[in-house]
């Protein structure tokens, strides 16, 4: 069937429209265009057919005990997080509780204080940056490792 | 069992299925895929957004690799079949006959690879264009149109049958 050159920039655009992929602009130009043009508006709808069908079609589901044992350790990696985070919480809890205490006691002076807590404040600080680089490392490093 | 995670799984082992075609495979496939998105570091979180296209393209690369290894891919090295754009219009009543859906799937398989994995992605998992791009590596405005190539093929394979 012959296609007009008016029809064949539409070809491309037909796809992105069928899977509402296309801007705004381009949605009503190929609305308009199918409203008015027979050939296009089959191919389209030939599209639409075949999508339909390809995502009715049926596949053979991962056995149960499969499926159940990959979840689990999924979601394991889920609890890990949030023991983590329970963990890390604790400890700034505790951190801060044992800070006050020290900052409290009346027995050491206050040179002894600005000594220790500068070490601690410097840890922290240590700790932080160290922290903060790793992360960064790892937002960068998404894909690296994966074996393709 | 979280229903979100065992429909990504569910997804992604049908996903194998559609690539490799052996069932056997695509289930060493998903354990293989499990084993990374457990260990990789930079793995997304299970219940996070990002980690459903992330896990697709881990299926997707380790069944490349199955493919590779049994030297059992037609489409390999993965060459787009030259598709004419303008291909001849199926009669409507063929796309709507039930026997139809068997003849798709098995058009399907005789796809390449590169043209089977972008239609399932989309027609079959609901991928969005940049979801794909994220799965097969690609950049988003290639996914119109390698698509739409991949479509023209599939009608293209389908016209024997209607020709009969």
């Amino acid at each position: 069937m012959h296609q007009s050159n008016n029809c064949q920039q539409f070809s491309e655009l037909i796809t992105g429209y069928l899977d509402g992929e296309l801007t705004q602009q381009d949605s009503q130009r190929v609305s308009l265009h199918l409203q008015s043009c027979e050939t296009c508006k089959s191919s389209f709808e030939e599209l639409q057919a075949m999508q339909k069908l390809i995502k009715q079609s049926k596949y053979q589901n991962m056995d149960e005990s499969q499926l159940e044992h990959i979840v689990n350790d999924l979601t394991s990696k889920k609890l890990e997080l949030i023991s983590w985070v329970a963990i890390v919480s604790g400890f700034v809890f505790v951190l801060v509780l044992a800070g006050y205490e020290f900052w409290i006691d009346t027995s050491l002076s206050g040179f002894e204080k600005f000594t220790v807590g500068l070490l601690i404040a410097g840890g922290v600080g240590l700790f932080l940056s160290v922290l903060r680089q790793r992360l960064k490392n790892r937002k960068n490093d998404k894909y690296k490792g994966v074996k393709l | 069992m979280g229903s979100v995670l065992a429909d990504i799984t569910q997804g992604a082992f049908k996903l194998a299925l559609q690539l490799v075609k052996q069932p056997a495979e695509a289930h060493d496939i998903l354990q293989d895929a499990a084993i990374i998105a457990l260990s990789h570091p930079a793995a997304p979180h299970p219940n996070s957004g990002g980690f459903k296209p992330w896990f697709y393209k881990v299926v997707r690369n380790k069944s490349i690799d199955s493919l590779r290894k049994v030297k059992r891919s037609e489409g390999e090295p993965f060459i787009e079949e030259v598709v004419p754009d303008q291909v001849q219009h199926c009669p409507q009543r063929i796309l709507e006959n039930a026997q139809t859906q068997q003849y798709i799937k098995a058009a399907l398989e005789e796809l390449p690879l590169q043209q089977r994995e972008i239609i399932v992605l989309k027609d079959f998992h609901g991928l969005s264009y940049q979801d794909i791009a994220n799965v097969l590596d690609i950049p988003k405005g290639s996914v119109m149109s390698r698509l739409h190539r991949a479509r023209c093929a599939l009608k293209l394979k389908l016209m024997p049958i209607v020709e009969e």
